[in-house]
């Protein structure tokens, strides 16, 4: 198991500089180059700052050598300064950072702890009135978008009924658990929502296929409890496939994050990149999209071991 | 000795998309405390179905058992709840299966499958239930257990896997093992093991078992009893010297014929039964085995005979014997 | 299997597709029992010709101003009501569906297109271009797609021919990997193995034998796309950066309706409602399909 997570961890080192390639690649593809990013824009930005990004980018050297100060800024955690505000992106990011973990946390253990047993129940009980109805809405959500979604919530729970506030983290000058869970209620629904969806059609279709396994009638063939096969029997090898369709979703997670904070007014990564985004602030947008990025490899690692302790026949492979 | 098992005109039907399946059609034997029975046949002829019906192991297939009953030592099997049955399964009742590579769990380790079913039924301790794990392992066989058993299965091959398995279904020391073609899968030095272990195990814990096989051959000096089965009917069925020395049922001489000899007269031809086991779903009226059978006359295709007494302990379901062979 | 590609031209063509017409057939007829995926295929169709017979259909004009009539509720006049610059929702809807549909199937078209290629290349050549092909794939999986197509279409403009290029050039991966899978497991077959040996390049081999063999692959996850398209387009659009106005997209119809949500709902809901059934239609038939095509099942 040790061996196999050095070895994960190895591949994921060169999936972060192919990303990093990447994304400096699209900052060279900007009209007119890294610097005409800063030259083409309206605002006033401190000159101080182009001094910076230039020096930092050494336009007048060869593009490896850009390319190596530029990620090797990165590392040492200089992501640049943002063109809008003047302040190094990386204090930016962190500011806003704890509030779209909070809200990608939740929603995705929302999302967990819903799919997985409504997946094993339509299982359990296939063509039943439940599995049909789960099914239909399952299909409905997939089907719609996100954001529409969300406009849907707002205007029944926050403008008709007026149980929930439109946006935000929190009222003004109130502290409770109560007026939180209240904001982040819709938010982390619809984030949350095609995640169920997705992953509890695909714990049916995998739970269906495991409990046709003879090793199932082995379990019990011993007289084990009905819960024990299932819970201990079934579920590991069913969870198999769905982990690694979990792994896959983390990436939409976060461009999820994008439309839902927009929504909300949720003050996270998603809409700072779309304020970044309408002012052209290419570092900031930079930096947003390499932790992005990062933080999809890491939760990768984090499947992959979950993976390994499910399934012992990966690590030894 | 007493009767341990009575099945009492069993039938199973499978309710599917194309049809109903009669899989098992009234069957009806005993067996004894101690007993070794073998059921032979061909695949698809209603021998497994028989015995998951018993343990209400059908869930979740289409089957239905639509009659009968099965006595275990006096109490209805098929009228337990399913609590009461998952009481008697694995304690009472040991079952062992046919493919070892798919018929043990490959994510869970063999220290937890062999020793879930001893915390269960016996309320004895983990760490009880790993000792004495570890001493079945060694019973059957398996080298170095303490170490091996904290292992997985797809490290194991084909012949220790079924020993895990037999292991695994003895843990309780049930009185009786149904044992579903368990040496099918193997190889053939590996299947004489596995029935020598077996014999060895019957000896010394006293169960009784049920062998299902589609080898005539290897029953021979193994069960005391066979009955054989065809179509979800048992067509012949007497003790082993019964059966080999006066065949009655024309399938089961085909059986006979279609294997390989031991011995002497080793360049006798092979002769297979001619056609294919019949459509389940589309039983008729005759006997089942009438359009495979040379000797088939009017009545067999028009009526299914019933299991009469040949001699005493020698029964067959034939309108032709008795008539000279 | 290896027999036929010896004998003249026109009997392995009449053998092949005499065994298509025949698969054919079994998978219509499978096809036809998914109740749902019939009726989807009616719906959509029927969708598909009130959007693109718009301008013969559609009541009003799409840019038709009337201010007398501003945000007007659904009546018998304006079916869906009316904008806040008087325009008929419901002809919007049609034309909006237009753009939606065409960037949906084509952006699905040209993600599968580069799927099966990238996917063909990597399984069939193995080794460094597999591995390599395959990490491009773990890499685009990596980085946070709708963040990424926001960043590329700032520089690239927001035409419909550059969001479906931008929708397309990342959507691929899944398909690749499918597609990769199933000739992984195609190409230890004895007939391509026969084939190679008889000396055929392996461009005729990959066409010839591979890809009709993952086509059903391929057709399902095409279908699939189109959805997944359409409400990524839709996305964009909401978010200000699909196609802009005044041409309607259901996406940008959104956009401008979510200020006024509270006091005009339907301009809201209706747009919403489009992207549901068709991408509600599109991905019946897709289920349709796969329970046609796949032969597991």
């Amino acid at each position: 198991m040790a061996r196999y997570i050095v070895k994960r961890i190895a591949q994921m080192i060169p999936l972060l500089i192919g990303i990093s390639i990447v994304i400096f690649g699209i900052i060279q593809a900007a009209p007119g180059g890294p610097e005409g990013t800063l030259l083409d824009r309206g605002m006033f930005v401190d000159p101080a700052a182009i001094d910076a990004y230039r020096a930092k980018l050494g336009v007048d050297k060869p593009l490896y050598l850009q390319y190596l100060r530029w990620a090797g800024a990165m590392l040492g955690g200089d992501m640049g300064v943002s063109f809008q505000t003047q302040r190094p992106v990386l204090d930016m990011i962190a500011e806003r950072l704890p509030d779209t973990v909070r809200l990608m946390g939740i929603s995705f253990a929302l999302a967990f702890c819903l799919a997985i047993p409504l997946g094993v129940f339509s299982a359990l009980r296939q063509y039943s009135v439940f599995d049909y109805v789960s099914t239909g809405l399952a299909f409905v959500a997939i089907a719609m978008p996100v954001f529409w979604f969300g406009l849907m919530l707002q205007y029944l729970f926050s403008v008709r009924l007026q149980w929930l506030p439109v946006a935000g983290t929190a009222t003004i000058g109130v502290d409770t658990l109560l007026d939180k869970l209240k904001h982040i209620a819709m938010p982390a629904t619809v984030l949350s929502l095609t995640y169920v969806a997705g992953w509890s059609r695909y714990m049916r279709s995998s739970m269906l296929v495991v409990l046709k396994q003879d090793y199932i009638r082995t379990a019990h063939s011993k007289g084990l409890l009905k819960k024990t096969v299932i819970v201990a029997h079934a579920l590991k090898n069913a969870g198999i496939p769905v982990v690694s369709v979990i792994t896959q979703d983390i990436a939409r997670i976060f461009s999820g994050a994008v439309i839902t904070e927009t929504i909300f007014g949720w003050p996270g990564i998603g809409r700072m990149f779309i304020q970044a985004m309408s002012a052209r602030d290419y570092p900031l947008l930079m930096g947003i999209l390499m932790m992005g990025s990062t933080m999809v490899v890491a939760f990768n690692l984090l499947a992959d071991i979950i993976y390994g302790w499910l399934d012992p026949r990966i690590s030894f492979k | 000795m007493g009767t341990m098992l009575e099945v009492k005109d069993l039938r199973t039907r499978f309710h599917t998309r194309e049809g109903v399946v009669r899989a098992v059609n009234g069957i009806s034997y005993t067996v004894d405390e101690g007993e070794t029975l073998a059921v032979v046949g061909e695949s698809g002829c209603g021998k497994s179905v028989g015995m998951l019906s018993i343990l209400q192991l059908l869930q979740g297939t289409t089957g239905r058992v639509e009659a009968g009953e099965a006595l275990f030592r006096g109490v209805d099997l098929l009228k337990l709840s399913d609590t009461e049955i998952r009481k008697l399964r694995g304690r009472d009742i040991g079952m062992v299966f046919q493919d070892p590579m798919t018929s043990l769990n490959p994510v869970l380790s063999i220290k937890r499958q062999m020793t879930e079913g001893l915390v269960k039924h016996l309320g004895v301790s983990r760490r009880e239930a790993l000792d004495r794990a570890i001493r079945l392992l060694r019973l059957v066989g398996i080298p170095k257990a303490e170490e091996l058993i904290g292992e997985y299965t797809f490290q194991f091959s084909g012949g220790m896997r079924q020993r895990v398995m037999i292991a695994m279904a003895l843990a309780c020391e049930p009185r009786l093992l149904i044992a579903d073609e368990p040496t099918t899968a193997l190889d053939v030095t590996i299947q004489a093991q596995i029935m020598n272990l077996v014999r060895e195990l019957k000896d010394q814990f006293g169960m009784a078992i049920v062998w299902i096989t589609h080898d005539l051959g290897i029953v021979a000096n193994f069960a005391q009893n066979v009955q054989v089965m065809y179509a979800g009917y048992i067509v012949e069925k007497a003790d082993v010297g019964s059966l080999f020395a006066r065949t009655a049922h024309p399938y089961t001489i085909g059986l006979l014929n279609s294997l390989p000899a031991n011995g002497a007269d080793r360049r006798r031809r092979l002769i297979p039964i001619k056609g294919a086991p019949p459509n389940l779903r589309a039983l008729g009226g005759g006997c089942p085995f009438a359009p495979r059978c040379g000797r088939a006359a009017e009545r067999c295709r028009a009526e299914n005979p019933a299991l009469a007494e040949l001699e005493r302990g020698h029964q067959v379901a034939c309108w032709n014997a008795g008539e000279g062979l | 299997m290896a027999a036929p590609i010896m004998e003249p031209q026109t009997a392995e063509v009449e053998g092949i597709t005499a065994a298509q017409r025949s698969n054919a057939r079994i998978a219509w007829d499978k096809f036809r029992k998914h109740k749902l995926a019939v009726a989807s295929t009616c719906l959509l169709l029927a969708i598909a010709a009130l959007c693109f017979l718009a301008p013969l259909i559609a009541p009003y004009k799409f840019d038709a101003i009337d201010l007398r009539n501003i945000r007007r509720p659904p009546s018998a006049r304006h079916v869906f009501g009316t904008d806040g610059l008087g325009r008929d929702l419901f002809t919007r809807l049609l034309y909006g569906g237009r753009i939606s549909v065409t960037i949906g199937l084509s952006a699905a078209l040209l993600g599968s297109m580069l799927g099966t290629l990238i996917g063909s290349a990597a399984g069939y050549y193995g080794r460094g271009v597999d591995n390599l092909l395959m990490r491009l794939t773990d890499l685009a999986y990596s980085i946070p797609t709708l963040p990424l197509i926001i960043v590329i279409s700032a520089y690239a403009g927001s035409s419909i021919a550059s969001l479906v290029a931008i929708i397309g050039f990342l959507s691929w991966m899944t398909t690749a990997r499918v597609v990769r899978g199933s000739i992984l497991s195609v190409k230890e077959n004895e007939y391509v193995v026969a084939a190679r040996a008889l000396g055929f390049g392996d461009l005729p081999i990959i066409l010839r034998h591979i890809l009709p063999n993952i086509g059903n692959s391929i057709i399902i996850g095409t279908t699939l796309g189109v959805g997944n398209a359409i409400i990524l387009e839709s996305s964009l659009s909401f978010l200000g950066m699909g196609v802009n106005p005044p041409t309607p997209t259901w996406g940008n119809m959104l956009m401008d309706s979510q200020a006024t949500m509270a006091t005009e709902p339907w301009l809201t809901f209706f747009p919403g409602m489009a992207i549901l059934m068709t991408v509600l239609c599109v991905n019946f038939i897709g289920d349709g399909l796969q329970d046609a095509l796949d032969p597991t099942l």
